[in-house]
Parts: structure tokens; sequence; C-alpha cells
């Protein structure tokens, strides 16, 4: 049984840290003198101010480093903004600061002025570049093709000769269809540029990781769908199948771009065949 | 006379620093005999679940060097009850990188299920002592092997404390048997804050149970002194770093470098520092001062 005494200590100063710890209150100052011990170097509103501030910063800063190109695309300010309702709506409640921007995005889309606008409207921009964004981190740390021992090179004959073979998508892959065109506002963002506010434009991406670099790439809709199709791993020439009544084209057209494509896309980590 | 060995009996790894990404680069493309440092301490959460690069580089570092695990959110001191997935974590990633002791915090970071993800200070009372050493127990049972915890940098005490810090972490590892990783900076910047003599600290620890060392650089913000990690040791930690030296035989050390991270080899020259001041040559700041 937990210490009563400890127990409500503790509710007061993590309820202090994560509301601002703003001073300025008479009541609240009487309450923190009870609490905290003062000095000539710091009030007790001082020293409870510390560690607000610090709460603040460090999650501003996890933020800010998973959703670099958003932050670069809003600014500081704005991003600020949007950084501290996401945390007033959710307080951090895993023991690892990488599940701390998973709802972001989904808080965004939440909390747009306006959800019915049509695709491509400006206040959809930061939820599609925010999903984008969290791909990548998660693509960064999930299981990927290197240490799967059936990961290897696959050449246009074996496509071609192969249609029972086992196709799947790894861990790491993340599919998206996004309302813009976002490749350029990342690429600038990791050259520590301010990006160009990105056009609308229905876009297909793929998140892969090879040789532990994560990619963006955006994808043709029949190479979207056929990833779609590999997810759980199937038959090529089921997807092969599935891609053509997907984007409504003949199978023998899938086959013949498949020869070309798969082995790229096996090579970038998005597809793997199981043997 | 205490019947604790020296260091609960574990090795003394010699000088290391804290693996960091953005030297990740360097641990590959260097020979392992190149590093210059004796050991690796990690930050355990940074790799639960983690299958990607930092994975990887991990299991080389692994692979030539003993590897420490020091965590940050185990929130020993918390009301909430011990978080059986994160202890699962725990001894997963232990499993994985056989890690020569795991380490956290006399802190808390939350309660009733949200985290600060910050080092919350303990009100420093018998209750509140009697508390963590129960869940300190429960950790050691669940990780089979001594807990090790350091004492972090602080910014405010609370009226209700009775103990001094120091008396605090003794009686907590006297008690439990658990370790201590003393981090000197952090006795500085507390020390600083408080208003406390960081010998008086020093000297009233159980030596015997002092596993490893923290060292590292705070920056000063008019009033007070912020744990950053983010510059070199300064030149008054030296002579505490040679007391606990004096004081312990020697054991472990660990520069940490969060923030503003220099290149390694820039690392591994203030690690160097440590042997210096071992050998008896103190910084040449700290000399013209004295």
């Amino acid at each position: 049984m937990a210490d009563p005494d400890l127990a409500a200590l503790q509710e007061w100063l993590l309820a202090t840290c994560t509301s601002g710890g703003r001073s300025g209150d008479r009541y609240r100052a009487r309450q923190v003198a009870e609490v905290v011990r003062g000095s000539e170097r710091l009030t007790g509103e001082e020293r409870v101010a510390i560690y607000a501030r610090g709460y603040r910063a460090r999650l501003h800063e996890c933020l800010k480093a998973e959703f670099t190109a958003l932050h670069a695309l809003l600014g500081d300010q704005v991003f600020g903004l949007f950084a501290d309702a996401y945390l007033a709506a959710h307080p951090p409640r895993s023991y690892s600061l990488f599940d701390l921007g998973a709802r972001f995005a989904d808080f965004l889309q939440e909390t747009r002025p306006d959800p019915h606008e049509p695709p491509g409207s400006p206040d959809g921009l930061p939820t599609a570049l925010a999903r984008l964004e969290r791909a990548r981190a998660e693509t960064r740390r999930a299981h990927g093709v290197e240490t799967d021992p059936a990961h290897q090179p696959v050449d246009p004959l074996a496509v071609m000769t192969s249609p029972d073979l086992t196709v799947r998508t790894p861990p790491s892959l993340h599919l998206l269809h996004l309302d813009f065109a976002l490749l350029d506002a990342l690429e600038a963002a990791d050259r520590g540029d301010r990006p160009n506010v990105p056009a609308p434009g229905d876009t297909y991406y793929a998140v892969a990781r090879s040789r532990y670099r994560v990619r963006v790439h955006v994808l043709a809709p029949w190479q979207h769908a056929f990833l779609g199709a590999c997810a759980g791993g199937t038959a090529l020439h089921t997807a092969a199948v599935t891609t053509a009544e997907v984007c409504a084209r003949d199978v023998s057209e899938v086959w013949a771009a498949l020869i070309a494509w798969l082995p790229v896309a096996v090579d970038a980590g998005m597809a793997t065949f199981a043997r | 006379m205490s019947a604790v060995t020296a260091r609960l009996g574990l090795p003394n790894l010699g000088d290391g620093v804290g693996l960091r990404d953005v030297h990740f680069a360097h641990l590959l493309d260097t020979r392992p005999e190149e590093w210059g440092v004796d050991w690796f301490e990690i930050i355990s959460e940074n790799f639960f679940d983690d299958h990607g690069f930092a994975a990887h580089v991990l299991d080389h570092v692994a692979a030539h060097r003993p590897v420490v695990m020091h965590g940050v959110s185990l929130s020993i001191g918390s009301t909430d009850p011990l978080d059986t997935r994160y202890l699962a974590q725990l001894s997963a990633l232990a499993d994985r990188v056989r890690p020569a002791w795991i380490s956290d915090h006399l802190c808390w970071t939350g309660v009733n299920g949200v985290t600060s993800h910050d080092l919350l200070p303990m009100p420093l009372t018998r209750r509140s002592l009697a508390h963590v050493a129960d869940r300190v127990r429960a950790v050691q049972d669940h990780l089979g092997r001594p807990l090790v915890l350091e004492n972090p940098s602080t910014y405010l005490e609370f009226q209700a404390s009775e103990l001094p810090e120091w008396e605090f972490l003794a009686r907590l590892a006297q008690d439990t048997g658990c370790g201590l990783l003393l981090d000197v900076n952090n006795v500085f910047v507390s020390a600083t804050n408080h208003g406390f003599d960081a010998g008086t600290y020093l000297r009233n620890l159980p030596a015997e149970h002092i596993v490893q060392v923290h060292l590292a650089g705070p920056s000063e913000h008019g009033h007070y002194l912020l744990d950053t990690h983010d510059r070199p040791v300064p030149d008054q930690v030296w002579p505490l770093y040679a007391l606990v030296h004096e004081r312990t035989g020697g054991v472990s050390t660990l520069l940490e470098w969060d923030a503003d991270i220099p290149p390694f080899p820039d690392l591994v020259a203030e690690l160097a520092k440590a042997a210096e001041v071992r050998a008896g040559r103190l910084p040449a700041g700290e000399r013209s001062r004295g």
C-alpha cells in the first residue's frame, strides 16, 4: 500500500509541473511554500518552475526531433502551440519517449478547424506531414529485412518464372496514401532548410528501410496496391491478380511492370520472398 | 565493520562513455582497439523494442566492450505500482546485452499513469525510505541482481524531508544491498542549488556500495546550476572525483554528454582527464584555484 502522504505530494508536484508551474497566484504561492523549501538563492516557486520548464522543454524537443519537417514548415511558435495542445490532451503515459508522438497526427486531424474540407485543403497539411514523419520514425526502429535470413536480391527472371513464390512486406514497411506531395519538404528539412509549402496532390508513399537506411518512396497506385496485397504474405500471382482488380488493369500488364519493378522494391526493403 | 565487498563485488570496468547515436558511424568505421574507451553505458529505454540501426550498433559495441544499462524510467520512488511491462522489457534487453549491471535513479518520474519523463525528487523521509526500499527489493528479486541507483541532480527540497540525501542513500544501500552510482556532477549541482557541502555528502556514503561514478558538465542559470550534460566537466568537480577515488580505491567512471555532443575523439580526450586526476594531477584551472 502506497504512503498516502507521498502519493498526494507526488500528485501535487506532477500536476504543478504539467500545468506549467506558473507563478503569480497568491494561493498557489502559499501552497508551494508549504511543500517546498525556499532559500535566498531561489524561492520555492522558482524551484518548482525549473521542473515545469524542463517538462515542457523536454517533450517539445522530443516532438521537434521526430516531426522535423512539420516543425521547420510551421516555425517554432506555431509548432509549439500544437505541441502544447497535444500534450495537454494526451499527457505522456508511456515510459518510452518514442511513444510520445504516436498520436500526434491523429490529434492534428481531430482538431482541424474543419475536418470536412476537401482533400488537399491547407488545414490538412500538418496531419499529412505528421503521418509521414511518424511512419519514418516507426520504420527506423521496426524489424527490417537486414536480419531476415530469407531476404535476398531477386532478379527479373526469378519474378517471371516463380509465380507461386510467397512474397510479403517486412514490419518496417509503412504504406501511406496522402493528399500532398511531401517529399521535397522532407528532404529540405533533412538538409536543415525551411521547406516550401507542399502542393496538394494525391500521392502514394512507401516508407522502407534497407541496409538500415530509411527512405521515403513515391509509388504508382498499382505499386501501392501490390505491396498492400502482400502485407500478410501471399503468392506472387495472387498479389498480381489482386493488384489488377484494385487498379482496374490487365493482369498481364501488372506482371510486365512487376518484372521490372519488383527487384528494385526488394532491394529497397519494401518486400521480401519467403523461401 | 561492513561485510560488504568493495563495489558489491562488481568489476571496475575502467573509463567509459555513453553510447549516443551521433557516434554510431565512428564506432562502426573505427576498429574497436582504437575506440579509446573501456566500456559503454546505454540508456536502457532507448533500446526497448528497437530493431533498427541503433540495435545493430549496440550488438557490435557489446561484442567488443562491456555494456552497462542505465535507465531513466524505472520510477523507483513512485507510488504507482511497479510497471511489470517495463520490468519485462528491462529483463529482455538484459538477456540480449548481458550488462555488467543495471542502474537507474533515486527518483520518481510520474504518478497515476502519467509520466513527466523527468527525474523528480523524493521527499527524504523515513516513510519514503521504507517505500523505496520495498520497491528496490522487488526489482532486485525480479532482475536477480543488485540494482544500482544514482543520486539525481535536484532543484527543490521538500519541507517534509527529514534526512540529508547522503543519509537516505546510505540507509537505502545498507537496507537493500543495492549499489550506488555516484554522480559527482549531480552532487556538485545539488550542493550548489541547496547550499550543502559536497565533501560532507561524499564522505558519508558507504564507499563499498559505490559501483560506478558519473562525470558531466552542468550549465549555469543565474542562481542555480542545471544538469545539462552539454559541456566539459567543471574544474570544481575534479577534486570531488579525486575524493571519491580515494574513498573507493577506484570504480568504473563514465563521462555523460547528451547535448552539443562533441566528436568521439574529443569525448575521449575529456574522459582522459579522469585518469590524470586519479594520478594526482588536477586540471590546470583547479590547481591555480588551490
